[in-house]
């Protein structure tokens, strides 16, 4: 990664992806950035490929991408919570709890797609706890979402009283349609995470929710002189996460017809580092949410590198686990020695 | 501005108020629970906090330097089971020694922490998420699901908990107790009277300029997470010799209570300020809901919601008195500056 | 005395009545990234002696500053300290050889005590803090500066003035030799700002010699025992003060000759825009009752402190009033936040621009939209990214600010250029009334003279402005009626003919004409 980023940005910025987007400002600053990520991640799959070529099998490929959907949704929502300087520790239960109510409602005989429209809303209603919680009592959303780690992680294990739950009948359209891989290759659910990111992609650049989330993060108190609702802004964002997670839960049930009492515990840190290696800082200010897709990508492509090179799977926690930490270092040195390439041209203009 | 505003800051009030709060907790659930007022209840939650308090000890020194350890439940959890299954397959070790082992281990995991975040500049809460899986996937993949039971534990060990070291008439004051206080009135006054650990409220108080006046930040935010990591090592003993009983699971969930003591007990998630004897009034707190919600026999799913949600009300009372008081405090400031206009800046 | 006739042409070569000098920068230059930001500069300053910097933003003076507290390493050239070459590697061991900065903004701990704060970077105080004898010996140094300061509490909540006040402390208790003080009288009151050349002089006389870098003009001619000119990173000239103006100091700076401070043509109309009775902010201000007319520009003076801002804020609706009653164009309105501000037509230009202004890491298109960001809404919700962009080039015309694109992110502009964005984001929201806080702070020469012509412009398209400012020549040149403030109350609104230097002054302090002697101050 640390060799990739350099030359190729430059070339791509200023030549295809520079002349595409000609008339955003802020997209042809953000995008080297992103194609430094992109450009490890290819690099990255080349190297896995030539060593063991079944790796590129398409097949492989989009299995890959289809597993990377549910944390990669929820690394979307991340992407605006960390540009507004917050964080939500707290996606891994509300991906599993509106997981939970949206089976159980199937369970009861509801309608799967309603099912499932009540898992969003149930998502919804978590994070607006989350923001409820943080905006009233004035407290980081860092303990709050440690405090409702515990509680939605609790009530869920309530709901369903530690068993997994298994929805009826399988064979119902939501079922076979969100499991479904289109000419037996593409998952459905990797199109909608394409979809999503392109979507967010939209709402973060173009539309003034997404300008506000960055204000605000970069700088809250010029933010509320030039009349942004500071509170709101910091709320529909803890909000948004709270409904792709209950869509990503939703959806993970139709995609694996269960619900496994602890899936999702341990979700937040792949969702945060992947955040953070596709390029949004944790101090705020901006986000890239095609960063964060290929940051997903990256480690879940070295996930599956990891089982290709056939290491023992009792360590496959801890190489995955260190993996993340080391992309995350390598990627944050890269960083930083641009930081100071940037800093020192800053001080020369002051 | 009064005499008591002069003379007392808004955060001394404040350690006050957390007394007070822990004295309407014990109340309440007096009131909840037959037989509350016991010694037994007393030592029962006196040994939880004590193992709350040691390991916020350490996770204050990393919050003053604006960082944030959320590994200390895995690094407890690691030190309990390894140390454990040492002693119980060589029951004749020297205790101290033993002791020794506990507090390598969790200096050596905060050593892991500390070289992360220093010098790999990532930040603290992604290395300590992924810390706290690597450390509890090591134990889980190393122990091949095995339990340390009590009976392969040597008497000592399972003596140490009940050793009584300052009987106050009937009621017992017991050793890892006192322990616990040692630590607290060694750090105490380490934070006052230390040069090098002034440096952890400067570096949190202030990173620019602690930059810029070649403070040495990274070996000092190193020192604070292997400090902490080798408090919480010592955790991990106490919670061996006061369960006995260690699985892969011994720990989990600590981080919550050790942050929210620490985020209660008045030390700045932001970093720079805060203090190691609040962060024990905070381990008390959040040490006697635990034990008293346990005590109350609910099942341990709810006993995590309602622990979750008491802990957020507790972060966010104190958070609500500290305002009011600050408010309180200010504004009796404002009026000693209107007197003198010339002194006064004009910031909105 | 080794200064390079070349570079110091306007100084005597043959003068060498200054003894040895203390620190000496030999032909220095750095480059960054394509730009030569210092250009083989040579300097030398000497033990007592007050030596001002002056140049426009981008001149060099923070690079140069940077290299000798060891923040930056030059690519050419040598820096001798008491005559002994030295190489300083960080701004510890600048500190350790007793070269000490002082910055605009003080960098102190605001979570450490006074006392910690003077004394934190001595290495040699043992690894006990000997908490008794620390509070004496800051007690020792504060009284010997004559500044009263509770050594035992925190730093958080001091005056600017009294956190530069511990900067010098810290500086003298490490036996300094060499003091660098940037822009140190930025933020300060006219008052404020004599109590610190009392401690410049004193330190003066101890023997330390000290690098003074300011853009008020009147300061450096007050305090300065020679001036250096700084250009495109190269230096110009050195004066002694009795041979140097401020007009040809000037001229030196932009290259050309500025005329700075001519009085703005009057354009104010009949009918008020704004009408102000009794406005009042509890324990803040009082009192205060003006009418504002489309076109006129009403300045707001007086010291530091005495209120102004608060009532830009409580106009505003940042920090509501809570006593009297505002009009606009004649009806009666309550503002509480700033968007109902906004809604009103009101917009303030804040005087803190980084904190409060911009959005820095945010480009000059984004940051110039943000208040407005409705009007640039297609049906669907989504921005139209062309027009914001072309509203953003046709400010980047009108108003000259001088950047490469308006896609570039503001914090990599200079202050003068970052304070057209500020402007162009209040203009772009269309305001009848126009609330300028400090519009010229921290801006150098050139630009201050743009602004100033921008806002006359404005003033004759209709707009009522206010001009709340700490320079009084600016005050005075600009404004139509001059509104002047004392500790939170009103103390007279001065019209063209009535206001001075002398009246204003003697109004902002309280005085009877009589006893009227500090109209210099400012």
């Amino acid at each position: 990664m640390t060799k990739t980023d350099q030359a190729p940005r430059r070339a791509l910025s200023s030549t295809r992806l520079g002349a595409r987007s000609a008339p955003s400002a802020r997209r042809r600053l953000r995008l080297p950035e992103e194609a430094g990520v992109l450009v490890a991640l290819i690099v990255m799959i080349a190297v896995i490929g030539f060593a063991k070529p079944r790796f590129l099998n398409p097949i492989n490929l989009f299995t890959v991408l289809g597993n990377t959907t549910f944390q990669g949704m929820l690394s979307l929502g991340m992407v605006y919570l960390l540009a507004i300087r917050e964080i939500d520790l707290s996606v891994g239960w509300m991906f599993n709890f509106s997981a939970v109510v949206a089976a159980l409602l199937m369970v009861a005989g509801a309608n799967p797609w309603l099912a499932m429209i009540a898992g969003i809303a149930f998502g919804a209603l978590l994070g607006l706890v989350n923001g409820l919680l943080s905006i009233t009592l004035r407290l980081p959303s860092i303990i709050v979402t440690l405090g409702t780690f515990s509680m939605f992680e609790g009530l869920s294990l309530v709901s369903n009283n530690g068993r997994a739950i298994n929805p009826p009948d399988p064979t119902t359209s939501y079922f076979t349609l969100i499991s479904a891989k289109i000419f037996g290759v593409v998952p459905v659910v990797a199109i909608v995470f394409v979809l999503l990111t392109v979507a967010l992609h939209f709402v973060l650049h173009r539309t003034r929710f997404g300008y506000r989330v960055q204000a605000v993060g970069s700088n809250p108190d010029a933010a509320l002189l030039a009349g942004i609702p500071n509170a709101l802004v910091r709320l529909q964002t803890l909000v948004l996460m709270g409904v792709i997670a209950g869509l990503s839960g939703s959806m993970y049930v139709g995609f694996r017809g269960a619900i496994d009492p602890q899936e999702g515990s341990d979700f937040v840190l792949t969702v945060i580092a992947a955040v953070i290696i596709g390029g949004t800082p944790l101090s705020g200010g901006y986000g890239t949410v095609f960063g964060a897709m290929i940051g997903m990508l990256i480690i879940q492509v070295i996930a599956s590198g990891i089982i290709f090179f056939g290491i023992d799977a009792t360590w496959s926690t801890f190489v995955t686990g260190a993996v993340i930490i080391i992309a995350v270092v390598l990627d944050q040195i890269v960083r930083y020695h641009r930081q100071r390439r940037a800093n020192a041209q800053r001080f020369n203009e002051n | 501005m009064t005499w008591l505003q002069r003379h007392v800051r808004p955060e001394q009030i404040r350690e006050l108020s957390l007394l007070l709060l822990i004295v309407v907790a014990i109340f309440f659930f007096g009131s909840l629970i037959d037989g509350y007022y016991t010694f037994r209840t007393f030592n029962r939650i006196a040994s939880s906090v004590a193992i709350i308090t040691v390991v916020a000890v350490g996770q204050t020194l990393v919050v003053l330097t604006r960082n944030i350890d959320l590994s200390v439940g895995s690094i407890v959890g690691f030190t309990a089971y390894f140390v454990g299954t040492l002693i119980a397959s060589h029951n004749s070790i020297n205790p101290f020694f033993a002791v020794a082992i506990a507090i390598l281990i969790g200096a050596a995991l905060g050593v892991v922490n500390g070289v992360l975040v220093s010098w790999g500049r990532v930040p603290a809460v992604v290395v300590t998420l992924g810390t706290l899986a690597i450390y509890r996937g090591v134990l889980v993949d190393l122990s091949g699901a095995k339990t340390v039971t009590t009976d392969s534990l040597p008497q000592w060990l399972i003596d140490l908990p009940l050793l009584n070291v300052l009987p106050i008439g009937s009621l017992d004051i017991r050793a890892l107790f006192v322990l616990a206080l040692v630590i607290v009135v060694l750090f105490h006054l380490g934070t006052i009277y230390l040069s090098f650990a002034r440096r952890f409220y400067a570096i949190g108080s202030n990173p620019e300029a602690a930059q810029l006046i070649g403070l040495p930040m990274k070996s000092v935010v190193f020192l604070a997470f292997v400090i902490c990591g080798a408090l919480s090592g010592l955790g991990g003993f106490m919670m061996l010799a006061r369960f006995g009983n260690i699985t892969v699971e011994a720990g989990r969930g600590l981080e919550l209570s050790v942050v929210a003591a620490v985020v209660v007990g008045g030390v700045n998630i932001f970093g720079g300020s805060g203090t190691v004897t609040g962060a024990m009034l905070g381990a008390a707190l959040i040490g006697t809901l635990e034990q008293s919600l346990f005590r109350l026999g609910i099942s341990e799913f709810w006993l995590n919601a309602v622990l979750g949600l008491l802990i957020l009300l507790a972060v966010a009372s104190d958070a609500i008195i500290l305002q009011r008081l600050r408010a309180l405090w200010t504004r009796a400031e404002l009026k000693l500056i209107v007197g003198a206009p010339e002194k006064r800046g004009t910031q909105p | 005395m080794t200064l390079d006739k070349e570079h110091s042409p306007a100084l005597d070569p043959g003068d060498v009545d200054d003894g040895k000098p203390i620190l000496e920068i030999r032909g220095v230059a750095k480059r960054f990234d394509g730009t030569q930001a210092l250009d083989d500069v040579s300097l030398a300053l000497y033990p007592g002696e007050i030596h001002a910097l002056l140049g426009e933003n981008g001149a060099g003076k923070s690079t140069l500053i940077k290299i000798v507290t060891g923040v930056h390493q030059p690519d050419h050239g040598q820096i001798l300290l008491a005559g002994e070459l030295v190489t300083i590697r960080s701004a510890a061991e600048a500190q350790r050889l007793g070269v000490a900065a002082i910055y605009q903004e003080p960098l102190l701990f605001p979570d450490l005590n006074v006392a910690e704060n003077i004394f934190i970077s001595h290495q040699d105080r043992g690894s006990i803090v000997g908490w008794r004898r620390m509070f004496q010996e800051a007690e020792a140094i504060l009284a010997e500066l004559g500044v009263a300061l509770d050594v035992r509490s925190p730093a958080r909540g001091l005056t600017l003035a009294a956190q530069q006040s511990v900067e010098i402390a810290k500086a003298i208790s490490m036996n300094v030799r060499v003091l660098i003080m940037d822009e140190p009288t930025a933020s300060l009151s006219a008052h404020e700002v004599q109590q610190l050349f009392k401690l410049v002089k004193d330190l003066k006389r101890q023997g330390v010699a000290i690098l003074f870098v300011s853009h008020r003009m009147e300061e450096v001619f007050e305090i300065a025992d020679k001036i250096t000119i700084f250009r495109d990173g190269r230096l110009v000239s050195t004066r002694r003060r009795a041979e140097a103006t401020p007009q040809r100091a000037i001229a030196d700076m932009v290259g050309r000759e500025i005329d700075l401070l001519k009085a703005r043509p009057t354009t104010a109309r009949k009918d008020p825009i704004l009408s102000v009775v009794d406005l009042g902010r509890q324990g803040v201000f009082e009192g205060v009752t003006f009418d504002l007319h489309r076109g006129e520009v009403l300045g707001f003076a007086g010291l530091i402190g005495a209120g102004r801002t608060d009532v830009g804020l409580a106009l505003f609706g940042v920090e509501p009033a809570t006593s009297g009653t505002i009009a606009v164009a004649g009806k009666p309105i309550v503002v509480r936040s700033p968007r109902e501000g906004m809604k009103l037509g009101i917009a303030y230009v804040s005087e803190d621009r980084r904190q409060l202004g911009l959005i820095l890491p945010m480009s000059i298109v984004a940051n110039v939209t943000l208040p407005s960001l409705h009007r640039f809404l297609n049906r669907f919700g989504l921005i139209r990214t062309a027009l914001e962009r072309r509203t953003a080039e046709s400010f980047r015309s009108r108003l000259a600010i001088r950047t490469p694109s308006v896609a570039v992110a503001v914090a990599k502009l200079s202050g003068g250029n970052q304070q057209k964005v500020l402007l162009s984001k209040w203009l772009n929201t269309n305001p009848s009334i126009l609330i300028l806080d400090e519009p010229t702070r921290g801006v150098d020469v050139g630009s201050k003279a743009e602004v100033h012509a921008i806002i006359a412009e404005l003033a004759s398209e209709g707009i009522g402005i206010i001009v709340i400012s700490s320079d009084l020549p600016e005050v005075l040149a600009l404004s139509d009626r001059v509104l002047v403030m004392r500790e939170g109350r009103q103390m007279a609104i001065l019209d063209r003919a009535e206001a001075s230097q002398e009246s204003v002054m003697t109004a902002a302090m309280g005085q009877r004409p009589a006893d009227s002697a500090s109209g210099r101050a400012l």
